[in-house]
């Protein structure tokens, strides 16, 4: 096998995700020196990995996945040139800075906590199961144990007449109450709680306006699971 | 539009853009990490925040190195590993229910995947599965060489040959 013959196996292996970190290292320095033929057989190999995750099973994202993200986009604020600060490795490396990328922008602060918990590296996400009778409700709950805060997002949570949604932690098998959840005109919310400390459950309840007159869930809606 | 113009439009802070462009890739991409992953929660975070990513830096996207599919799917499969890698993510795979099974017909990249499902069934055994090791389970060359009982020599060249047959299966080119 030709020298050069070796560098174009490497960057099969690096589209394939199998390099060895030694085997990164010199690729990289093969590539720094600049090949024509490498960069182009990177691209040919890359796009062979495209087909590989077509091949994968395919499944239907759920709806409220798109919501989401939209409500992580917002969270984002008006765009600003980080993009450009950034844009300073190449396309190859994308993967590798996904650390970097998050670093280093402006954003409202609430809305940056909200993003911090929906990325947190330990976050538990469940959905939050709508009970019997509530079946058109759609949500989930995101919670970091490390710095216990949680994210309920909401969707299709539009409030009866005279009636409000209340959020819940599940603590020690006890209810405590997190709040009135105000949820938008199509019965949209992202709400943050801050200071939750241990929890096992998150759940949705059904009161009367302005929240639980008891200190207990009157009619639970919904519940996220986020023991184990 | 062609989809490095509407790259161009998202890094120009055009939501609609953003919506096209998730609608189009989304289903494969969901698929590609509930394949690495095995279990949906984590398969819908990892497809925002890879989604969010692309929001803050669609501007470096390069059409030369590679379709706008193989530049997320890169993104994707990178972030789903990265999770796989810790623990506490296996044991959930490992507790929560099976995904639910496949069936639905999803309509974007339907001929393409039809011509892959092709190119990979026309590959001997041992090679199809060393790609699906190296790509969905990030095995590194030598784990996939034990794995396979095959030389690390023989296992390199499945992949390099194998990743350009399925490259070609795409331009809709005969393998």
């Amino acid at each position: 096998m030709s020298d050069h013959e070796r560098f174009l196996d490497l960057c099969a292996a690096f589209t394939a995700g199998v390099l060895s970190p030694e085997e990164r290292r010199a690729l990289d320095e093969h590539l720094a020196q600049g090949c024509a033929e490498c960069e182009q057989a990177l691209a040919a190999f890359h796009e062979g990995a495209a087909a590989l995750a077509l091949s994968a099973p395919q499944e239907e994202p759920p709806a409220a996945l798109r919501d989401r993200v939209f409500a992580a986009i917002e969270a984002e604020g008006a765009r600003g040139p980080r993009g450009r600060l950034l844009a300073i490795a190449g396309w190859a490396a994308a993967a590798c800075l996904a650390v970097v990328v998050f670093l280093g922008w402006q954003r409202h602060r609430d809305e940056s906590e909200r993003l911090d918990v929906l990325q947190a590296a330990g976050a538990r996400s469940a959905s939050l199961a709508p009970q019997a009778d509530f079946g058109a409700l759609r949500g989930r709950a995101v919670y970091d144990p490390a710095s216990g805060r949680a994210v309920f997002l909401l969707e299709n949570y539009n409030r009866p007449a005279g009636r409000d949604y209340e959020l819940w932690a599940i603590r020690g098998g006890k209810p405590v109450s997190l709040g009135v959840a105000r949820t938008g005109g199509s019965g949209e919310a992202s709400i943050l709680v801050k200071d939750l400390g241990t929890v096992e459950a998150l759940a949705v309840s059904l009161e009367s306006e302005g929240g639980s007159k008891t200190g207990s869930p009157t009619t639970v809606v919904s519940v996220a699971a986020l023991a184990g | 539009m062609d989809e490095s113009a509407i790259l161009a439009s998202v890094e120009a802070g055009d939501k609609d853009a953003f919506g096209r462009l998730y609608d189009r890739f989304t289903p494969m991409l969901y698929s590609l990490a509930l394949r690495i992953l095995g279990n949906p929660a984590d398969a819908e975070d990892v497809i925002q925040l890879t989604w969010v990513q692309v929001w803050r830096t669609a501007g470096r996207y390069e059409a030369r190195r590679g379709s706008v599919a193989s530049w997320l799917a890169t993104i994707v499969r990178s972030r789903a590993l990265d999770r796989t890698r810790m623990a506490a993510v296996r044991a959930r795979a490992e507790a929560a229910a099976p995904p639910p099974a496949s069936g639905s017909a999803v309509a974007p990249f339907e001929e393409e995947r039809a011509r892959v499902r092709r190119a990979l069934e026309q590959l001997d055994a041992k090679q199809r599965k060393a790609l699906e090791l190296a790509y969905f389970e990030g095995l590194a060359h030598t784990e996939v060489a034990s794995r396979l009982e095959a030389p690390l020599g023989t296992v390199k060249a499945w992949i390099r040959r194998g990743l350009l047959r399925l490259r070609d299966s795409l331009k809709g080119e005969a393998p």
